[in-house]
């Protein structure tokens, strides 16, 4: 039976987030993804993804990481169902869906 | 006694009459002549002194560019002196430390002899003129390790403890004892890494204990920058005559004095306006320089105005460009801040301060051959340095 899972992108991935795919550097928005991202969606019902405690997001970052769904078959529906953001940001949950949406 | 006297007002007389005679004009046109004469000499004597002026002025020039000129000694070491104003502000100033930096390059592609940069005559280091100092020599000495080198530290002291405090003094085989000291030192933080490494760029913001959004804002600018740099920056060959292999190297100066903070990135890859045609297609750019600068000529200053504009509109690709975005929100979101951004040959400078922000280009004579963000916050209300 799959469950939600808590996905804190600062300590579980890291707290310097930067970069847009893996050859740019270890923390990619596309590592994030590839890594952690898609495989948890595959796994559980819900991730649950906590964007607090990481110095902050740059758009290459936020764009290939969630946006990037997209393009790797998710559909823009179907992400919003899988994943719930969480941050005491609204501006970056608000940019995050835009990049979903217009991926 | 009496009789001499009269005789000489006779003489001058009859001179009088004579010269009149002998000029064929009477003496109304000696008058004339005298006046004439008179504003002669006077703009002779202003021309002299125009002269004087002009030709001091030329001759200090000489002596300050044969001063910066590189020389060899009788053991045929190349000496180097370093510019007196480490800056690119002003056309003179971003002239000299580019051909100085242009005597390094080719210095270290001579295999023979040694290379000794003099920093006696180096009075004032400006965080863009130091950082492109910096990266130009880590990168030089990394690609001629066996390049003998050494230098002729600074009469400065200021200048002395900040070249030790980054580390400059200790690549060029010079220890000093001294320990670097005193607040216009200390505070100047640097970062570097061969791939998008958040984790060095984070750590030098959060050590210039800055407060949780701008920190949060520049980590997003900085980032964005870096990741330019490993996409776009060596998409080709440099053209600095080298051949050394890419690296996708980038270097990070943070500074605080008492007015400003400085946050300055650098790359040294083919510049904006190189890279600016490869990544756009060829009738998008025509299209917006055009409609941005109608027929004039697409110099380096205005190609880097036109990559703050342009998003990346090819069909397979428009998810991206959104890089520049990050950067400028930076110098919005906060208030008197600034933003300058040198490539190659151009400078853009952009300010939020007035209702309109206003973006102004320049172009200069000499290519810095590479890319340089400069972000400027004011400090404690006061207006930022230019």
């Amino acid at each position: 039976m799959k469950i939600n899972y808590q996905l804190n992108l600062a300590t579980q991935f890291s707290r310097f987030p930067a970069g847009r795919y893996k050859s740019d550097g270890p923390y990619s928005g596309e590592a994030f993804r590839d890594d952690f991202l898609i495989p948890y969606l595959r796994e559980h019902k819900k991730v649950v993804v906590e964007l607090d405690g990481a110095l902050g997001y740059g758009s290459s970052f936020l764009e290939e990481a969630f946006g990037g769904l997209v393009r790797a078959g998710f559909r823009p529906a179907e992400i919003f169902d899988l994943i719930e953001l969480h941050s005491r940001d609204e501006s970056l949950i608000n940019e995050i869906q835009s990049y979903i949406q217009h991926a | 006694m009496r009789r001499l006297r009269k005789r000489a007002v006779d003489v001058r007389q009859v001179l009088k009459r004579e010269g009149a005679v002998a000029m064929g004009r009477g003496v109304m046109g000696r008058k004339a002549d005298r006046k004439r004469w008179r504003v002669r000499r006077a703009s002779e004597r202003r021309l002299q002194r125009i002269l004087k002026h002009r030709n001091r002025r030329a001759l200090k020039l000489r002596i300050r560019e044969r001063r910066s000129r590189a020389w060899h000694t009788p053991s045929r070491e190349m000496v180097i002196p370093v510019p007196r104003n480490v800056t690119l502000n002003g056309r003179a100033h971003q002239a000299e430390l580019t051909k100085f930096l242009h005597e390094l390059r080719l210095s270290f592609r001579k295999k023979d002899g040694q290379l000794c940069i003099d920093f006696r005559q180096c009075r004032k280091l400006f965080p863009e003129g130091t950082l492109l100092f910096f990266a130009e020599l880590t990168r030089l000495i990394e690609g001629f390790p066996a390049k003998a080198r050494r230098c002729i530290p600074a009469i400065d002291v200021t200048v002395n403890g900040v070249l030790q405090h980054l580390g400059l003094y200790a690549l060029l085989g010079h220890e000093s004892a001294r320990v670097p000291e005193g607040r216009d030192v200390v505070n100047w933080r640097v970062a570097r890494a061969p791939n998008v490494d958040g984790e060095r760029a984070g750590e030098a913001l959060l050590a210039m204990e800055m407060s949780s959004e701008r920190t949060s804002d520049l980590f997003r600018g900085v980032t964005e920058a870096i990741t330019n740099v490993s996409n776009h920056a060596h998409i080709a060959s440099r053209k600095d005559g080298l051949h050394l292999p890419i690296k996708k190297e980038w270097w990070m100066f943070c500074r605080e004095d008492d007015d400003s903070l400085y946050v300055a990135v650098c790359d040294l890859g083919i510049g904006i306006p190189r890279s600016l045609p490869r990544v756009h297609a060829s009738e998008v750019l025509a299209d917006a320089l055009s409609r941005m600068f109608g027929n004039r000529r697409p110099t380096d200053g205005r190609m880097i105005k036109a990559a703050l504009r342009l998003r990346r509109t090819r069909t397979e690709q428009r998810y991206r460009g959104k890089g520049f975005t990050d950067i400028l929100s930076v110098a919005n979101r906060s208030e008197g801040s600034a933003l300058r951004i040198y490539s190659n040959r151009g400078r853009v400078s952009y300010s939020a301060d007035t209702l309109i922000p206003v973006i102004r280009d320049r172009t200069f004579k000499y290519s810095i051959l590479g890319t340089i963000i400069v972000w400027v916050f004011p400090l404690k209300g006061k207006g930022h340095e230019n």
